[in-house]
């Protein structure tokens, strides 16, 4: 498993974006890289103002095929003996390759030099460095703004697609709603309302020989139906089509 | 008991004259039948459709959306009418 934290993981394009350029570059260096996890979040033990540009990637030892346990006992920094094969590998191999492979994507300037120690690279943009704590290594990866920015603006113009559609029938086909016959109107007075009793009749505008305004759901004009007798019961026959309409928002 | 007689005597203070100055309007809503969508949409020009109804079940009055009496349909010229035959809340 690769986590990857990063301070704008609320920004869904941005983590899909990243997930996506992410999975085939890890693929290649893990036999089994399982989901790539985004979540929010800061690398640890910084500051605040450099944490908020900073994402993580912590990839755990047991998914580096190529490294035993054996050789991760120790601090990883480049003054533990014991941590310096891993830290030359992950930082010749991992770093550099990933690096590459991010800022090729992103389009970014190449880093200044390879000339740092291994487990460590830098670009104006990019910032990448290696630290292990318990059984798990992490790279952390720190983007500047202006590199978040052109991430942003990736995204927005690579993925920034709409689902396809679902047809309608099949999203709200089994929908139940309450078709009812508008008759029609009657203007009384409120007196007349307050004074009324039964077996009053109330004469409607409504023709009997016109087609009345079906109404679904209570809400009228949906269409247009004929009432007619058909031996004991009711009969409707459209006359106008039934039409659905989008709240306006 | 007495907030109940009180709710069913026309408002004291206003004349009767004022109030038969008051439009309300009445609609009448013949409930027909609970469909799903996908019957409603299939639904088309010139097909029939017999609904659950009867032809002297009742249907709704209406003021404001609030149902206030059932009754029952009738022809007055060309006009439907409806003749009352219970009033909400009796």
């Amino acid at each position: 498993m690769a986590s990857l934290w990063l301070p704008a993981a609320n920004d869904e394009d941005l983590v899909r974006s990243l997930r996506a350029f992410l999975t085939p570059i890890l693929a290649d260096w893990f036999s089994k890289p399982g989901p790539i996890e985004i979540m929010a979040g800061r690398l640890p033990g910084r500051g605040k103002s450099y944490a908020r540009r900073f994402g993580e990637l912590t990839l755990m030892e047991s998914e580096l095929p190529v490294l035993g346990r054996s050789v991760c006992n120790g601090v990883g920094d480049l003054n533990n003996l014991a941590d310096l094969p891993v830290l030359q590998l992950l930082g010749e191999k991992v770093i550099h390759e990933i690096g590459g492979a991010i800022e090729a994507e992103l389009a970014l300037g190449n880093a200044a030099g390879v000339n740092a120690a291994p487990a460590s690279r830098s670009s104006p943009d990019v910032q990448y460095r290696l630290r292990r704590a318990g059984d798990s290594w992490t790279i952390a990866i720190a983007l500047n703004a202006d590199a978040v920015t052109l991430l942003r603006k990736k995204v927005a113009g690579k993925n920034r697609r709409l689902p396809p559609p679902v047809p309608l029938v099949e999203a709200i086909g089994d929908v139940c709603v309450a078709l009812g016959g508008h008759l029609g109107h009657a203007h009384l007075s409120a007196r007349e309302i307050s004074t009324l009793a039964e077996g009053d009749l109330i004469v409607l505008d409504g023709i009997v020989a016109d087609p009345v305004d079906i109404t679904v759901n209570d809400r009228p004009k949906a269409g247009k139906v004929r009432v007619a007798r058909s031996g004991d019961m009711l009969k409707v026959t459209l006359t106008a089509p039934v039409r659905i309409e989008r709240k306006p928002s | 008991m007495s907030e109940q007689f009180e709710s069913s005597r026309p408002a004291q203070g206003i004349p009767a004259t004022v109030l038969d100055s008051v439009p309300v309007a009445v609609e009448a809503i013949l409930g027909v039948a609970n469909v799903t969508v996908k019957e409603l949409l299939s639904l088309q020009h010139g097909k029939d459709f017999i609904l659950d109804s009867k032809l002297d079940d009742l249907v709704e009055l209406r003021i404001n959306g609030a149902v206030v009496a059932h009754g029952e349909i009738v022809a007055v010229g060309d006009h439907f009418g409806i003749r009352i035959r219970a009033l909400s809340g009796q």
